[in-house]
């Protein structure tokens, strides 16, 4: 028993990292910009093409795939900011509904480029740690490794830069940090950019483990929105406590009761805080 | 001159902040009152409390000694206290007169059927209603700009058609938040007068809070002080503008500026 | 004259015979062609046109629902299940259906409609999630995943429609029925409260609409249409599952919306009529289908606020202006 909660934490945790990536990028941009992105997942598909395509058609080391995918990203995520979200900046409600579009298109357009079967990523490491009846596969290791790391070096970014305390700015308050002229026309590109480079990052870290096809970012899209409405939308700390939360949460319900009833379940817990806290568990309320 | 709105001892804390604590005043029938205070005195929370914006933590709000305590803002309307809002607040798409329309029908209810059917009472409805509208907008001097869209309206006129909806509500008082707000001293003292007119002309009471102090000292016949959320000197303007704690009141908050 | 002038709807008499005979062109062209194929499509575009004008009314009060697919989805259920098991006729199926979905909005209305913009979509959206999740989780009731096939066909009084062209006229007599209500809701006092929440919903309050009962019984009301709309989609097309009900449809219901015009009176039939249909105008192209539908819904945002149906005001404006 003890064996199976300390698998299960490990899981957990593992999962938590992958959501709190995928979260992380969906509530700056809604942060930043106020835009609720149905198109988030689709970066994350993305993502995982893009490491495919490194690592099996160009032959480049993963580690520099994943550097390419997260360069690529910001320049794609800035330029969709300028073509598609930046005519909605002060229309919540039109910017969500345009990333409806762009899920579309995206989803679709991979379609047409890649077909619809899912393919297989080469291992990136084999093997697995054991520590007594703990088993641990390596590629599962690996990805939470340079999932933490990312993790570090972002936080890292918004805690000591310059262009980090300006997006936090942005988010604690629009108005106050234009007055401390903060320049949005670089903000809002750099926010969703960023974003958009954390999803595409979780999509190459993740495709070794769970295959590629155009279909795969319904799920983590999913599971961001969780997050982010259970640690308050735009909320940066409630989603990291709600991405870890929610991994532990699956990962111990569907070892010990099922995976449907553990869905069930959390729909109902995120509907259940959107009524009664609307600004999420950590959020501030709002009038 | 009878008592029309009643506040008894109205206390509002925001998780441990105390916005506003045991405050208690009346407003008269037929008087003109003014709310004032220095930023932050609890002015706009008085305001709504009274409008049924917020709910009161303790205290009790009486108009025409009926308690409205607690009550949802349409039904707060519905008892004869109309408000207006600091901002310039119309609906922006639909035209000045039926801005005023849809606040004149709240004295004209209809059942769902009628709503959705029509028929002679939607009709007699719709008649009454439109009669309220004209009154108004002649006493606002809006008739000229009737079937203009009030979003495309210049900003003074918006708020003089914030006024006219909350008085096509036929109310008993009419709430006023800072409706000088953003105005040029001309249209300051051109709304003074009109204020003075539809008292007359409607029969209404006037709670009004404003920080333009000429406007305040020239219309109103009554004024409240608050200062930090404590009510701190009450009477006729000239009184109150002679009292020593008001005068402490304001150029202390001059002074922490 | 139009009581509530604050949508631009407002034409000339003439333009409005122009338009109605425009309508009727196209809704006789299956008989024209003859065509069992453009028949179906005809149906479906009557199907979309009543589910997206329930999302319309919900619209109209200022909130946009990602759960209209699950409303859609008890109705079908519900009519489906009274039909199949208790030997309900078809033709009281399609009102139960209205009326379940229609009480469900009503209840869980209350609360969900405090949350307002993109609160208000997202927990929508999470509804829509739990629908799927739950009548999956119910194969008793639901098929589960493999669904229901063999429902029965749509009949009135005993006779069955069992071709496109007679199922057809009963289609278009559903969607005038539809829009019929539709045009009372704009037309009347209703439309009016609406409109006043839809604008400005703390004035609206503070002029006296009790405006949380106002959003209420939109919903309510357009809940039961959508109910109404995915009982009919069950029992022509004859399978559901709680797949058929997903998140997709929900955003195809808002695609329509949203290119017709969400504000307006005729956007969502002529979103659907529209957006229906179009795959058949692509031909070699029909994998193209979804992107095309991106970039409109985009293009539309953009450039056409108030979606096809403000296009000609939109147009008459600039004319006027220069």
């Amino acid at each position: 028993m003890s064996f199976l909660i300390a698998q299960s934490l490990i899981n957990g945790v593992i999962l938590g990292t992958l959501y709190l990536l995928m979260a992380i990028g969906f509530t700056l941009a809604f942060g930043v910009m106020r835009i609720v992105n149905f198109a988030h997942g689709e970066f994350y598909m993305l993502g995982a093409f893009g490491a495919l395509i490194g690592v099996t058609w160009l032959g480049l080391p993963y580690p520099v795939t994943l550097a390419l995918t997260i360069v690529f990203a910001i320049l794609f995520g800035a330029v969709i900011e300028r073509l598609v979200f930046r005519p909605f900046r002060n229309d919540e409600l039109s910017g969500m509904i345009a990333s409806l579009g762009l899920a579309m298109i995206l989803q679709h357009g991979a379609l047409i480029l890649f077909g619809p079967d899912p393919q297989a990523f080469p291992a990136m490491v084999s093997g697995v740690f054991k520590w007594g009846a703990l088993i641990v596969p390596k590629s599962r290791a690996l990805a939470l490794g340079i999932g933490i790391v990312i993790l570090l070096v972002f936080y890292l970014f918004l805690m000591h830069t310059r262009h980090g305390r300006a997006l936090r700015a942005l988010v604690q308050d629009q108005e106050v940090a234009a007055v401390f002229g903060v320049r949005l026309e670089i903000m809002y590109p750099l926010g969703l950019g960023l974003g958009i480079a954390l999803a595409a990052v979780a999509g190459g870290l993740m495709a070794p483990l769970f295959g590629v096809s155009p279909f795969i970012g319904a799920t983590p899209l999913l599971k961001a929105f969780i997050v982010v409405i259970l640690g308050g939308l735009g909320s940066i700390p409630g989603a990291a406590l709600a991405a870890i939360l929610l991994g532990l949460i699956e990962s111990f319900t569907s070892s010990f009761v099922s995976a449907s009833a553990a869905d069930i379940v959390i729909f109902a817990l995120v509907i259940g805080v959107l009524l009664v806290r609307p600004a999420g568990l950590l959020g501030r309320a709002e009038v | 001159m009878s008592t029309l709105l009643e506040i008894g001892g109205l206390t509002k804390r925001f998780g441990g902040l105390t916005a506003l604590s045991d405050v208690s005043f009346n407003v008269a029938e037929d008087a003109i009152t003014g709310l004032i205070g220095p930023n932050g005195a609890g002015k706009t929370t008085c305001f709504n409390l009274i409008t049924g914006t917020f709910s009161a933590t303790s205290g009790t709000i009486r108009f025409r000694g009926q308690d409205i305590s607690g009550l949802p803002p349409h039904r707060i309307v519905q008892h004869g206290l109309a408000r207006t809002f600091q901002a310039a607040t119309t609906f922006p798409k639909a035209s000045v007169r039926e801005n005023i329309l849809r606040g004149a029908l709240l004295r004209h209810p209809l059942g769902l059927g009628s709503m959705l059917f029509g028929g002679g009472a939607a009709r007699r409805a719709e008649q009454g209603a439109r009669d309220t509208v004209d009154k108004v907008m002649e006493a606002l001097e809006l008739t000229e700009h009737a079937d203009r869209a009030a979003g495309t309206l210049a900003y003074g006129h918006q708020k003089r058609l914030g006024v006219a909806i909350g008085l096509a509500t036929r109310p008993g008082l009419l709430l006023l938040d800072e409706p000088a707000a953003g105005l040029n001293p001309d249209e300051v003292d051109r709304f003074g007068s009109m204020l003075k007119e539809i008292r007359e002309g409607f029969g209404v009471s006037v709670l009004i809070v404003e920080h333009h102090m000429r406007l305040i000292m020239r219309v109103c016949d009554h004024l409240v002080v608050l200062d930090h959320g404590e009510k701190i000197a009450e009477g006729a303007p000239d009184r109150v503008r002679d009292d020593p704690k008001v005068i402490e009141a304001y150029l202390g908050a001059d002074h922490a500026k | 004259m139009s009581v509530a002038k604050s949508y631009p709807t407002s034409r000339s008499l003439p333009m409005g015979l122009f338009w109605a005979a425009a309508l009727v062109l196209v809704a006789v062209i299956p008989w024209i062609t003859g065509s069992t194929f453009h028949f179906h499509i005809a149906i479906m575009v009557c199907i979309s046109a009543m589910a997206t004008g329930g999302l319309a009314v919900t619209a109209w009060v200022g909130q946009l629902s990602l759960a209209h697919a699950a409303f859609a989805g008890l109705g079908a259920y519900t009519s489906v299940l009274l039909v199949t098991r208790f030997d309900l006729p078809v033709l009281l199926g399609l009102p139960a259906g209205a009326l379940v979905a229609g009480a469900v909005a009503f209840v869980i209305g209350a609360p969900l409609l405090r949350l307002r913009g993109v609160y208000f979509v997202l927990i929508t959206f999470a509804l829509n999630e739990l629908f799927r999740l739950i009548m999956l989780d119910v194969p008793a009731l639901s098929g589960g995943s493999s669904g229901i096939a063999g429902i029965p066909k749509l009949s009135i009084f005993g006779m069955t429609l069992s071709s496109y062209e007679e199922v057809y006229p009963f289609a278009l007599l559903c969607l005038a029925l539809v829009m019929g209500l539709l045009v009372l809701i704009r037309k009347g006092q209703l439309g009016r409260r609406f409109g006043a929440v839809e604008e400005n919903l703390a004035l609206a309050e503070a002029s006296g609409i009790p405006t949380a009962r106002t959003q209420n019984l939109a919903f309510t009301l357009g809940s039961a249409i959508a109910g109404f709309s995915g009982a009919f989609l069950a029992h022509y097309v004859g399978f559901i599952s709680p797949e058929t009900f997903g998140f997709q449809l929900s955003v195809s219901y808002v695609i329509m919306l949203v290119t017709g015009g969400r504000l307006a009176l005729w956007g969502p039939l002529v979103g659907a009529l529209f957006l229906t249909p179009l795959p058949e105008f692509l031909r070699g192209a029909v994998e193209y289908q979804h992107i095309i539908y991106g970039v409109i819904l985009i293009a539309v945002l953009r450039f056409l606020p108030q979606g096809l149906a403000g296009l000609p005001a939109q147009l008459s404006r600039k004319g006027d202006r220069s």
